[in-house]
């Protein structure tokens, strides 16, 4: 930033104007003289703030020290967060004003710049989430995983009615879900997306369906029963951490591992705890034995099966462990 | 079908058939009433901490030295738990005593119990199954609301009962268990278990409490010889099932295209039925059997059981996919499933696996519990589907409740053995 043409400056001081939120919106180089800071266009430094006064502030450099004077305005001036309010106050570096709903940063230097920020929404593969071909492309993928689902839940009683009806409940939370995002955006970014999120969601929820069915059907051919509970949260909690980060990324200044970090700590709270509550549920008593076996076509089938005599030898292990617990009291 | 009946409650005979001789035989009911009226009592069981009553049922003075009989059921909860509850007994006339457990036939639901109180001479326990159609005479306390005598007939006994039940026709009803069947000349012919309603009751034969009074030292049984008792019986009676079972070629009925285990015995009924609902792609074709009676160990479970159904499952619009996963979702049949709580029984722990058996594929879920208590007795299940066919099904499912871990995996592998598919069939 260029000095003043002139005379040398008495000072190089700045001073920062942040909104209500924290934002930088304004930042000015200050060589001493006198400064008024104020709604109206006549000051040096225009805020616009509706609760700011037409002249609020008026910046001087006396004695060696820069004066930070409120001109009388209506909603007053104050340090920090004190609620006395401020006629006069000698500024020191870093020190911040409350005024109106905006706030007055003070810098004896120039202060630091900071790097520029890049616009992720304009970068990188998620850019393209918002084209209209791309949302539509996804959109599709996640009605026919929908559909595909209910029909799988479906003895044929339904009908398309019946499956529209069904399908419409996800869907009504794959938009509030898209919402929720969006508005996050807007709030952290000025911009909500909401079309790009809910791009985003599509893409999760055909994921979900897809992996969830791939695991099943493995899990099927090759015999993995009782490893498929697990893969399958392991699945829903990945797929998960992945839309979040897909969504943070878009918006988010953070560092990617932070991102990274935010994203699985999310999914390992609303999946993590739903698998956790169904692993007690699981392991909890019941009179009732706990049956999941994987039924799929014989054309999947891709293990052989094992004799009688072999199948029940190999339960002797649930014996042994039925004996522990019976005789744990 | 299985009987719909309760279990009831009552008590006992005089022993000595040299006491018989010394009365009349009576010429009514009122007499007969009146010359064994003071051999019946109540039995109260007693929660200790409230001293209040948890549970009533009849019982009856039979043998020496004042011993009582009841049916195991009226006092489980003493068995199962004697440091919280104890036995009292209530006569006609007003008299209370404690009573001391001496011994139980859980199979055959009857309890030995001791009483060191004074008490008339015992009943006499008949040596002769009474003819069909003999008059008999029930006592006992219905509702707790006075020792009742109740007439009826014998019927003989039930030809489809895996543990041996006499038929009495006369009206037995709740609080009346453990209580005496007299013939007229007072001796006891059966004890009063368990009523279908409508005057259809079952009694426990009386040759059953002469043997658990031989197999009696006299002295009250403590908790561990209980248990060790009632897991002997247990496993005395599994094994019994189990030879039974397998010492021929299980039945095997015809289910379309599959052959499958039918009625294994004569005390296991099946019945079956089709259904297809209007507005289901399904078509179900069931065939469901078990036995007829169960063993009482408490409110939380029975033992001793055999149930097993198959189910025929077809379709012809439904996609593979979507057809074999509603089989995935047909699992549960709460029908066959087996009580129990967490203080009588393991969880379930069980494995799936693809099973091939007479060149059917079948993908088998195998779950087994143990007893707490009783040693090296199991509950167990079996599911079965088999993987043959796109448009059509046989789910299988055997529960058996109650058997040593040899009997329950030989049973469970020659219900397997049984099924075979024959697709030519027309």
């Amino acid at each position: 930033m260029n000095d003043p043409i002139g005379e040398e400056p008495v000072l190089r001081a700045s001073i920062e104007i942040l909104n209500r939120s924290g934002q930088l919106v304004h930042r000015h180089l200050w060589d001493g003289s006198r400064l008024q800071i104020g709604r109206a266009l006549n000051n040096e430094l225009v805020v616009a703030d509706p609760y700011v006064c037409p002249h609020h502030l008026q910046l001087e450099f006396e004695d060696g020290q820069a004066l930070l004077r409120d001109q009388g305005s209506l909603n007053g001036s104050y340090l920090n967060h004190s609620k006395t309010r401020l006629e006069s106050l000698p500024l020191s570096d870093g020190m911040t004003v409350h005024f109106g709903h905006s706030q007055l940063r003070f810098h004896s230097g120039l202060g630091e710049l900071q790097p520029t920020l890049r616009d992720t929404s304009r970068m990188g593969v998620l850019s393209g989430l918002g084209k209209p071909w791309v949302l539509l492309g996804l959109a599709v993928l996640a009605l026919l995983a929908l559909y595909a689902a209910e029909l799988l839940q479906d003895p044929g009683s339904l009908g398309w009615l019946g499956i529209a009806e069904e399908m419409s409940y996800p869907l009504i939370g794959v938009v509030a879900w898209a919402g929720f995002w969006a508005l996050l955006n807007r709030v952290l970014a000025h911009r909500s997306h909401f079309l790009v999120h809910l791009a985003i969601a599509f893409a999760g929820v055909a994921s979900l369906f897809a992996v969830s069915q791939l695991i099943s059907l493995l899990g099927f051919a090759l015999d993995w029963d009782e490893a498929v509970w697990w893969l399958r949260w392991l699945g829903r909690i990945l797929i998960l951490a992945c839309v979040v980060f897909a969504h943070l990324s878009y918006f988010s200044q953070a560092r990617t591992g932070r991102q990274v970090l935010l994203a699985s700590f999310a999914a390992l709270l609303l999946f993590g705890t739903a698998a956790v509550g169904s692993f007690i549920e699981k392991t909890q008593f019941s009179s009732l034995p706990w049956l999941d076996p994987l039924i799929r076509p014989p054309a999947y089938q891709l293990r052989a099966g094992v004799s009688v005599q072999d199948f029940m030898q190999g339960a002797q292990a649930l014996r042994n462990r039925a004996d522990e617990e019976a005789a744990d009291e | 079908m299985k009987f719909p009946y309760c279990l009831i409650t009552i008590v006992f005979v005089c022993w000595s058939p040299a006491v018989l001789e010394a009365q009349a035989v009576a010429t009514d009911t009122a007499d007969l009433f009146a010359n064994w009226r003071d051999r019946v009592l109540q039995i109260q069981v007693i929660e200790k901490q409230s001293q209040s009553k948890s549970g009533i049922g009849s019982g009856f003075l039979a043998g020496p030295d004042g011993f009582v009989f009841t049916n195991y059921h009226v006092i489980a909860d003493l068995a199962n738990h004697p440091g919280e509850y104890e036995a009292r007994y209530l006569s006609e006339s007003g008299e209370q005593g404690s009573l001391e457990l001496v011994n139980v036939d859980v199979v055959h639901d009857l309890a030995l119990l001791r009483s060191s109180g004074q008490h008339p001479a015992p009943l006499a326990i008949a040596e002769q199954v009474p003819r069909q159609g003999t008059r008999l005479y029930s006592m006992g306390f219905p509702y707790d609301i006075g020792l009742t005598i109740v007439e009826g007939t014998y019927n003989g006994l039930l030809e489809k009962s895996l543990y041996e039940r006499m038929h009495f026709t006369g009206s037995i009803n709740p609080g009346m268990s453990g209580g005496p069947v007299l013939n007229q000349a007072g001796e006891v012919i059966g004890i009063n278990v368990a009523t279908a309603g409508n005057q259809v009751g079952f009694l426990v034969p009386a040759k059953f409490a002469s043997r658990l009074l031989q197999d009696s030292s006299g002295v009250p049984i403590d908790s561990a010889r209980l248990q060790a008792t009632i897991s002997q019986q247990l496993q005395d009676n599994q094994a019994d099932i189990a030879s039974r079972l397998l010492s021929d070629d299980l039945t095997i009925t015809q289910l379309k295209e599959y052959q499958v285990a039918g009625e294994l015995a004569d005390w296991i009924s099946c019945w079956g039925n089709s259904l297809q609902s209007s507005s289901d792609a399904l078509k179900q074709v069931y065939y469901q059997c078990q036995s007829q009676d169960d063993i009482f160990l408490s409110d939380a479970l029975t033992t001793g059981v055999i149930r097993f159904q198959h189910d025929l499952v077809s379709t012809e619009q439904l996609h593979p996919l979507r057809f074999y996963r509603q089989l995935e979702e047909r699992n549960y049949y709460p029908q066959l499933f087996l009580e129990g709580n967490e203080e009588s029984v393991s969880r379930y722990h069980c494995q799936s696996g693809f099973v091939n058996h007479s060149e059917v594929n079948f993908k088998s879920t195998f779950c087994v519990r143990a007893y707490r208590h009783l040693a090296g007795i199991y509950d167990g299940y079996l599911h079965l589907t088999s993987l043959v066919d796109d448009q059509q099904a046989l789910q299988s499912t055997l529960v058996l409740a109650g058997f040593s871990w040899e009997n329950l995996v030989q049973l469970s592998a020659a219900f397997v053995e049984t099924i075979s598919w024959q697709p030519d069939l027309p």
